[in-house]
């Protein structure tokens, strides 16, 4: 909810400097308004911050099941972690609901 | 691999220590995340932004631990701890670290 609202005001800080622009009516806060639009619009638009985002698909067949399991905050999905001997990586696989305890 | 944060593993022996060994993050928030965060700073409680930045965090630096354990050819990875610290403002340093070794049986 708070992106919308974020992504709203930016859209509405880069409509004023449209408006702004075009008629001349308050064109002393043009930079303003370019600048704040642009930051929330494109500071929202182009964050990279994901790491390994969870997998789907169910896991290779040489990956093991290490066991370890855990609730991801973000999407609140029951996570478990397998382990490729092969690579020595970590992969994170969002597992069914069905054996989710309770 | 197995990580474990006890000294001993029930039902193995630790026949060769290969020393230790570490996976080390530093992770920000963009300015779009950090806005948000700040904004709903001012009202309190949860804040999802930085919870779910850690979560990965936490995440990443277990992955390098284990990747870093692997090509010491350790099997195992005991005494594991998480360590955290903030480096500027808005980012944050994750460390996990532990003893790599073999255990026998192998897990």
């Amino acid at each position: 909810m708070l992106p919308i609202i974020l992504y709203a005001l930016g859209g509405l800080l880069l409509l004023g400097a449209l408006v702004a622009a075009l008629t001349g009516v308050m064109v002393a806060l043009l930079p303003q308004l370019l600048f704040g639009g642009l930051l929330l619009v494109v500071g929202l638009a182009i964050e990279r911050w994901r790491y390994k985002p969870l997998l789907r698909t169910g896991p290779d067949p040489r990956w093991k099941d290490t066991g370890e399991r855990f609730v991801d905050p973000g999407s609140g999905q029951l996570t478990a972690v397998y382990f490729d001997p092969l690579r020595g990586e970590r992969h994170y696989i969002v597992i069914d609901d069905q054996v989710r305890p309770r | 691999m197995l990580v474990v944060t006890t000294e001993n593993v029930p039902g193995h022996q630790v026949v060769q220590v290969k020393g230790q060994v570490f996976g080390v993050v530093v992770r920000s928030r963009g300015i779009g995340g950090n806005m948000m965060a700040g904004i709903r700073s001012l009202v309190g409680g949860e804040i999802h932004e930085y919870t779910q930045m850690l979560e990965e965090a936490r995440r990443h630096a277990l992955d390098r631990l284990v990747s870093n354990a692997k090509v010491m050819g350790a099997n195992a990875v005991v005494m594991m701890r998480f360590d955290s610290a903030e480096i500027g403002q808005t980012m944050s340093e994750i460390v996990a670290y532990g003893t790599a070794v073999v255990l026998d049986p192998p897990t």
